[in-house]
């Protein structure tokens, strides 16, 4: 009777995996509080020349892991989630007294007061503590992590979710043009989507979404941010806020009027890519993301950048 | 470590092939009681310190019970164990709820005091396994059971990792015995307790956390737009959901217990097919309910004391009951308005329940469908995170509501249709139990409906979740 059972729940997936791998679909993991939880505890205790990216999905999609580690010779740990701030994470990072490597810290959403950004970084600092006590926790994200690793029919494009909605929408389920590395590097493919509706989407989602902070709220921000950045600059660490190529006009002007009071009010050194004509030439196709390919060489021009302006303040760390 | 993780699987594949090697009885015993603390310790590794400590203390008093000469020295050896299973429980789980409400009386009475938070981590399973503990000490000082002589047959009996993070509770009188002679599970055992463990599954991944939860959440969030047709589907989706996910958790941990050779007694039968309340009680965790019954309404009097004392035993039993599920009102809440229902059943019940048309089911299928809303009305006090949109919910499902629907489409038609499919299930299966209904299954078919429902697991929709029972 088992046998039969195992047979009868073994052929069909095993059919469904045979047939999704045949349509392009591929293992791919899902971005959640274990995964990032994971990544956090790779971070190397005072190790000078540890790297870590904060963010939100700007700098997850434009940060090529592989190229700033061939240039640089380290791997950096991707922290940035997609859809949250930095701050709250960059006050744990100081926290932290055994960090006294290199935070790089997206600026997407930083200055945003966004109830949602808010709590989903709350959930995911919080999943941190509680995974990093949990052996069986552990084990089970790496069973997880393993098999999401091995088979296409688990990843997120194949979810009863995303089927449900490629039905409703009257068309098969379609790989999706977002993939994630297990290390949570994320690649956009771009020229898998229309590109106009996307930034149509981008503008939307910004003119309705977004919450600027006020001024007060503003000030108090930049006020938590550089005591975390005082903080881990203080005990050898070193901090560079960077602001990533610029989104749609909607928001790029918004955040053109924060970064100056950025640069004004931190001790971080900053790094906009509107600064420097070669990362200034770089286009999210969507209106906030780079393409992967794209992503590649910005990661190699950005490596090049930050090692001249680190290297003017006395730091070789990426040499 | 819960049953739906994939590091239970593992652990139980490991611990089925340990307990099958051919090892002296004892030592099989010991590697369940190791297995058990490395399970306990899963969670939060320091409070597998608890559990030893409570072994030892109820180890002890039940030998002091046994060997005391004099009642009083029996009365003062129950005393210790009632006190530190009573006192680790009332620390752990009401600690904080005692200091919040002796608060709220010293403002009352005009006298500030501000304590902090007590941050009081609760053990897992710690509401069970002091059940047990207690149901032992007191079976031996009342002459029903001897006192346990291997420290080890305890330490299994109060630990078992099957039933020790959400029961069902067991009683040293079912299980010690177990424990004497080398059990091991046969081919028909092991075949049923992986089925047991699979439909459990189901009924928690699919069921539960796929499709009822997130729709009862959905609804609980709405609350305040809700209409009364959202409402009502609200209240049904979450009782479902708590009966799938606490029936999937006894069924998953009866069929695990089972595939090492031991007997847990059944937890669920059928509970929203029940006529009337004490029927629902004698179906829905039977293992808490019959607990309740032995050891605190029979002790205070149970029906032998008149009628006015009888309501009272059942009210205090209930109102007991609620607060053993929480440390909040609102559970207190949810126990008396079951007292209420058991208190007004009664009458009834002694009126017409022996007539011959109380008998026909043109009269009972409308009583079991009663009981199940009235019983769906009581859950609503567990579900919503306050008495504000508690009472704001009942009055939406009592009074009506001006509110249009919110909740429709494909989600709600499916959460209808696993409502109705479990009411029409429980109702044509009240009294079948489920080995001899899949017993009566060919064996192609049987391996048909475990295949869609192992695959229904792999492909459950929705997060991963903590069963519900964990938090009492």
């Amino acid at each position: 009777m088992w046998a039969l059972a195992a047979l009868l729940v073994l052929l069909p997936f095993g059919a469904f995996e045979w047939v999704a791998r045949a349509h392009g679909f591929r293992p791919a993991l899902t971005d959640t509080p274990d995964l990032w939880a994971y990544q956090r505890m790779q971070l190397r205790p005072h190790d000078a020349r540890a790297v870590v990216v904060f963010g939100s999905s700007k700098a997850q999609l434009g940060i090529n892991l592989d190229e700033f580690e061939r240039a640089c010779g380290t791997r950096p740990i991707q922290l940035a989630i997609d859809g949250t701030s930095a701050h709250a994470f960059l006050e744990e990072l100081a926290r932290d007294e055994a960090f006294t490597g290199l935070a790089l810290v997206e600026t997407g959403f930083l200055f945003d007061n966004n109830e949602r950004h808010e709590r989903r970084a709350q959930e995911y600092a919080a999943s941190y503590s509680s995974f990093r006590g949990s052996v069986a926790r552990r084990f089970d994200f790496r069973l997880h992590w393993f098999i999401g690793q091995a088979l296409a029919i688990v990843s997120p494009d194949l979810s009863a979710r995303r089927i449900t909605e490629a039905f409703s929408a009257g068309h098969w389920p379609r790989p999706s043009y977002l993939r994630m590395s297990p290390d949570r590097g994320r690649f956009g493919d771009y020229q898998m989507v229309d590109s106009a509706l996307l930034q149509r989407l981008t503008v939307n989602e910004f003119t309705t979404g977004g919450i600027t902070l006020n001024e007060e709220q503003l000030a108090a921000r930049l006020a938590r941010v550089e005591a975390a950045v005082t903080r881990i600059q203080a005990r050898g660490g070193r901090v560079v806020i960077i602001r990533m190529p610029p989104a749609v006009a909607a928001r790029d002007d918004s955040d053109a009027a924060r970064w100056e009071a950025v640069k004004a009010h931190t001790s971080a050194l900053c790094l906009s890519a509107a600064d420097d004509p070669v990362l200034a030439s770089f286009k999210c196709p969507d209106g906030n993301h780079l393409d992967y390919r794209d992503a590649a060489r910005f990661t190699r021009a950005l490596v090049a950048v930050l090692r001249t302006r680190l290297a003017e303040r006395g730091d070789t760390r990426l040499q | 470590m819960t049953f739906n993780s994939l590091t239970f699987l593992l652990f139980f594949a490991a611990v089925v092939l340990l307990h099958r090697l051919p090892l002296p009885w004892t030592v099989k015993k010991f590697n369940l009681w190791v297995a058990s603390c490395i399970f306990y310790a899963a969670w939060n590794p320091p409070f597998v310190v608890l559990l030893w400590i409570g072994t030892l203390v109820h180890y002890g008093a039940g030998r002091g019970i046994a060997a005391a000469r004099t009642p009083a020295g029996r009365r003062a050896w129950l005393l210790c164990s009632l006190v530190v299973g009573l006192g680790l429980l009332g620390f752990f789980k009401y600690a904080q709820f005692l200091l919040d409400n002796l608060t709220v009386l010293l403002a009352a009475l005009h006298v500030a005091y501000h304590p902090g938070r007590l941050d009081i981590l609760l053990p897992v399973g710690v509401s069970f396994f002091t059940f047990q503990a207690l149901s032992y000490t007191i079976d031996v000082y009342r002459g029903k059971l001897p006192a346990c002589r291997k420290l080890l047959d305890l330490a299994l009996y109060l630990s078992f990792f099957p039933v020790l993070a959400s029961g069902p509770i067991l009683r040293a009188g079912h299980f010690l015995p177990q424990c004497a002679q080398p059990r091991q599970a046969g081919a028909r055992e092991l075949g049923w307790g992986l089925t047991l463990f699979t439909i459990g599954l189901f009924e928690k991944v699919f069921l539960a956390d796929g499709i009822l939860g997130p729709f009862a959440d959905a609804v609980f969030h709405a609350a305040p737009v809700a209409s009364w047709r959202d409402a009502w589907l609200g209240a049904f989706a979450y009782s479902a959901q708590l009966f799938f996910d606490f029936a999937g958790y006894s069924a998953s941990a009866i069929g695990v217990a089972l595939c090492l050779g031991f007997a847990v007694p059944d937890n669920f039968r059928c509970p929203y097919a029940a006529i009337g309340f004490s029927d629902f009680w004698r179906r829905w965790h039977i293992s808490l309910s019959s607990w309740l019954r032995d050891y605190l309404y029979f002790p205070l009097g149970g029906n032998r004391r008149g009628a006015g004392r009888t309501y009272l035993n059942l009210m205090l039993t209930m109102l007991l009951g609620g607060l053993w599920h929480g440390a909040a009102w609102r559970f207190v809440a949810w126990g008396g308005l079951h007292g209420l229902y058991l208190a007004a059943e009664r009458p009834v019940r002694e009126r017409f329940g022996d007539r011959p048309w109380a008998a026909r089911w043109p009269v009972r299928l409308p009583a079991a469908f009663l009981t199940f809303c009235l019983v769906c009305v009581a859950w609503v006090f567990f579900r919503a995170p306050d008495f504000e949109t508690a009472f704001a919910f009942v009055g939406k499902m009592l009074l009506g509501s001006a509110n249009p629907s919110t909740i429709g489409g494909l989600r709600a038609l499916t959460a209808a249709t696993v409502i109705a499919a479990m009411f029409v299930g429980q109702w044509l299966l009240r009294d079948t139990p489920q080995e001899v209904l899949w017993r009566r299954l060919p064996w192609w078919l049987r391996s048909t409906v475990l295949a869609v429902l192992l695959g229904a697991v792999i492909l459950a929709p929705g997060d991963e979740r903590a069963f519900l029972y964990f938090q009492f």
